[in-house]
């Protein structure tokens, strides 16, 4: 069942158009949102959190209409946000904002409010320093304080923009564990440029490019576009697509292979890539 | 605690200032000192903090990983979360420097005026509830500048985006920052009163009439900064930009200060349509402004900015009708407090000037009557048992038929013009020695000498306007003997030891004492051998001295009867004879 529609969506700003007839269906479980700088993908997911509204098309969020103020409201009682860059009140600690934007989803009775600030503060990692004002704290924590407070009251739809930016490889493991432990009741979409949190997260992949949806299918299935079309050798082959030296010290190569070439199981990047890279000859 | 650090400094940073303003106030100075070097010594500690490492993070990848979910929640009311806002937002507004700048004012004021100069006060403070509204304005300014700064901080610190996915609208979030202003109304509120129970402790005697007006005053204050609470949110929604509050607090202020002096007069009644109400250098016995309009115009403005605040984000009906509503409330409050005076009050009070001895009860002592105005009752009782020792050493008949009684002896060109034209220019009774309606410590003992200088015959001082000398004569030396009594020692000696100077003016007729930091010279002026005569009569037995008094009276207070002869009768050896001027005032 599907607790996210849009169709035709569209967005410009000024001259620019930003979105340009984006489709998509999504439900339970995670999605994961991939796309260049400047695809759009932010757009859309503030669109989908009901900051920004479209120039045109329908969305439908968890069967409620978002143009509507009733739709909007109904909506963001069942919304967890994490924005691109989210700003913190800086004199205050960890717990305070957490528990500030817990009154903003109305959560007005203290006890419990309190409770389930400190619930989502343990669950990443944040207990011992929530007393701690936000300006003392790490990147990577402060990120986790915005992650903490998308996760108050457990909403049935997350919308992660770049969740894991500043996070380290091991952090970025226990985000994995906790979003794949929220996934089972909630509708999760992410933006990421780690396509390797998609392959091991998302059980859905969404390409954003300029605007349009290019690819909306499973992470393997997103591999799966590259099949046939990664290769390793020792020198760099100038007719491929692309090409970059691996930790190996071997150069790995996406485009038409030549006759003979060591073809390799392709990753979620390797599609991702084909798929951009097809784009921008096409463009070209 | 650690938010201690920014009202800290805003607080010494007010003391601190106004300490150097003042050419350093002593102990206020060093106290201002401390204070704002605490503050800052905690900004620098919090600052240095911050540069410190986080705390070691241990949030790791492990297999006991278990998500525990939410216990889930009904959503609160509006109001609810409204009040939930407002307890974080006010925790927040206590903890800004903007708001301990405005502390720092009261305090200073508190110190100043309770503690510094509290004596001032003594006599009738009934002027201290009038300069409430005046003394919260450097609180209400910065409260302008810290609501405005928490309104717009979800702006400047890019939280906007986040709050708003949420639920909880800006309406709800406006209100919430609205209900903030209880803490600086109860500052408004404690701060006068803290004020009033510093002063009146200073006092040794109370008697300010305490009626609606009185009690309006510090309920005015209060409205002032949930006015100035109303204004700073309202302008976040309206103008959110940084320098808009600081013009904003510079408009209001140069606008209220305009209006409180406008006209010539402390009475105008345009007065009335400002913030900042001056102190009305009459006794408010002799004005009748329109208080109850001027606080419902003031009432109404905060009810318009209020409005305001939500009128950006509320779509509703009710906002254009109360809007309107308030508008037409503040015309008509408007209209109210700048109306001429009432007929009725303007009778009144000519009739107090006119007829004082029909609205004084009077207290008996000796033979003198001590009349005040019904609310000033306390101080006639006090006066009465000053003066009573005094009245009591004249012998029988030296007093009779004297009243000291309350007087208009302030500015009649402050008197509103229809109260004016209705004084009777009638001459006043001649047997009455004037109380002035300006209190003070000095008060109290002026009346002491004007009882001893009527006693021994000396009154030609009362008409105001000319210098009485009293060289040489021994009436002079009985009057300070007169004065005396009842006095310790000590006291007696100070106030036979200074000598006015040469130039004395009869300008603060109503305190003829020798030594009074606050009366200027006497009209009255002893020899310094008077002086010296009058503490050796003081010196010797009481009862020989009185009874000498009362034996050769007429004699002895002749105006051709000698301060030698006076002595020699006593007998007391002659003081040596000296300069006529000895010393200048210890102040």
């Amino acid at each position: 069942m599907s607790t996210i529609t849009a169709h035709g969506v569209t967005k410009r700003f000024g001259p620019k158009v930003v979105l340009s007839g984006v489709d998509i269906e999504l439900g339970m479980g995670i999605t994961g949102l991939l796309g260049p700088n400047g695809a759009g993908k932010t757009t859309l997911l503030r669109i989908l959190a009901t900051v920004l509204h479209p120039d045109g098309g329908q969305i439908a969020l968890l069967g409620h209409d978002p143009s509507s103020a009733e739709g909007r409201l109904a909506v963001r009682r069942q919304l967890g946000y994490l924005p691109q860059e989210p700003g913190f009140h800086r004199s205050f600690t960890a717990f305070e904002f957490v528990d500030y934007v817990a009154i903003l989803k109305e959560w007005g009775d203290r006890r419990s409010r309190h409770d389930e600030v400190r619930r989502v503060l343990s669950l990443v990692g944040l207990e011992p320093v929530m007393g701690t004002p936000i300006k003392k704290l790490s990147g990577g924590m402060r990120r986790r304080v915005a992650i903490a407070q998308a996760l108050l009251g457990d909403p049935n739809l997350l919308i992660l923009d770049e969740p894991t930016a500043g996070l380290d490889p091991e952090q970025r493991l226990r985000f994995r564990e906790l979003l794949s432990a929220l996934a089972a009741r909630s509708t999760v979409l992410l933006s990421t440029h780690q396509t390797d949190d998609v392959a091991a997260l998302c059980s859905r992949a969404v390409v954003l490019l300029s605007g349009t949806v290019r690819f909306d299918g499973t992470a393997p299935e997103l591999a799966a576009l590259a099949t046939g079309r990664v290769w390793m050798q020792a020198e760099r082959d100038p007719s491929a697509q692309l090409a970059w030296i691996t930790g190996e010290g071997t150069v790995r190569h996406i485009g038409v292979p030549p006759t003979g070439a060591a073809l390799v199981d392709p990753t979620v990047e390797d599609g991702y890539l084909t798929l951009t890279g097809a784009t921008s000859e096409a463009m070209a | 605690m650690r938010r201690l650090g920014p009202p800290l400094a805003g607080i010494g940073g007010v003391v601190a200032f106004i300490a150097l303003a003042s050419g350093g106030v002593g102990a206020i100075g060093a106290l201002g000192g401390v204070v704002l070097i605490g503050g800052i010594s905690w900004f620098l500690i919090g600052w240095v903090n911050q540069r410190r490492p986080a705390t070691a993070d241990h949030w790791r990848h492990s297999e006991s990983f278990v998500y525990r979910p939410t216990a889930g929640h009904e959503p609160s009311s509006p109001t609810k979360v409204a009040t939930a806002l407002s307890r974080m937002e006010t925790r927040e507004l206590a903890s800004s420097a903007s708001f301990g700048v405005g502390i720092g004012f009261c305090l200073m004021v508190l110190v100043l005026l309770g503690a510094v100069w509290g004596a001032d006060f003594d006599g009738e403070p009934l002027g201290i509830p009038e300069l409430f509204p005046i003394y919260v304005h450097p609180l209400a300014g910065m409260v302008i500048v810290a609501t405005h700064r928490a309104r717009t901080r979800s702006t400047r610190d890019g939280t906007q985006e986040l709050f708003d996915s949420c639920p909880v609208g800006e309406s709800t979030r406006t209100v919430g920052h609205l209900l903030t202003a209880w803490l600086p109304a109860l500052i408004a509120l404690v701060f006068p009163l803290a004020l009033a129970a510093l002063i009146l402790s200073n006092l040794t005697v109370v008697y300010s009439p305490v009626g609606p007006r009185q009690v309006a005053l510090p309920l005015g204050a209060a409205a002032l900064c949930i006015g100035a609470t109303a204004l700073g949110v309202a302008l976040a929604r309206w103008a959110p930009w940084t320098p808009v509050p600081i013009a904003a607090v510079v408009l209001v202020g140069v606008a209220s200060v305009n209006l409180a002096t406008a006209g010539d007069r402390n009475t105008e009644p345009i007065r009335q349509l400002s913030t900042w109400l001056n102190d009305p250098e009459l006794d408010l016995r002799f004005t009748a402004p329109h208080w109850a309009a001027h606080h419902l115009w003031i009432l109404a403005l905060v009810g318009i900015v209020g409005v305001a605040a939500l009128a950006r984000d509320v779509r509703r009906r009710w906002v254009p009708i109360s809007l309107a509503g308030l508008t037409l409330l503040a015309a008509g409050s408007a209209i109210a407090a700048t109306r001429p005076i009432d007929t009725g009050d303007a009778e009144r009070i000519a009739t107090l000037i006119n007829q004082p001895d029909a609205h004084q009860p009077c207290v008996e002592a000796g033979e003198v009557r001590v009349c005040a105005y019904k609310s000033a009752n306390a101080l006639a009782q006090h006066l009465a048992k000053v003066i009573d020792p005094v009245a009591e050493a004249a012998p029988p008949g030296a007093l009779a038929g004297w009243t000291i009684r309350q007087g208009f002896d302030l500015r009649f060109d402050q008197l509103d013009p229809e109260v004016r034209n209705r004084l009777d220019p009638s001459p006043a009774d001649q047997r009455v020695i004037p109380l002035s309606m300006l209190g003070h410590p000095e008060a109290a003992k002026g009346a002491r000498m004007w009882v001893a200088l009527t006693a021994v015959g000396v009154t030609e001082q009362q008409s105001g306007s000319q210098v009485v000398s009293l060289e040489g004569e021994a009436r002079g030396v009985i009057a300070l003997w007169l004065a005396m009594r009842g006095v310790d020692e000590r006291t007696a000696d100070t106030m036979t030891s200074f000598d006015p100077g040469a130039d004395s003016t009869a300008s603060s007729y109503y305190r003829p004492w020798p030594d009074s930091c606050f009366a200027g010279p006497t009209p009255v002026i002893w020899a310094a051998t008077d002086l010296d005569a009058a503490r050796l009569l003081i010196a010797a037995p009481e009862d020989q001295v009185h009874e000498l008094l009362r034996s050769d009276w007429t004699h002895l207070t002749n105006q051709r009867t000698s301060t030698a002869e006076l002595l020699d009768a006593a007998g007391l050896d002659p003081v040596v004879d000296r300069p006529g001027r000895t010393r200048t005032s210890t102040c």
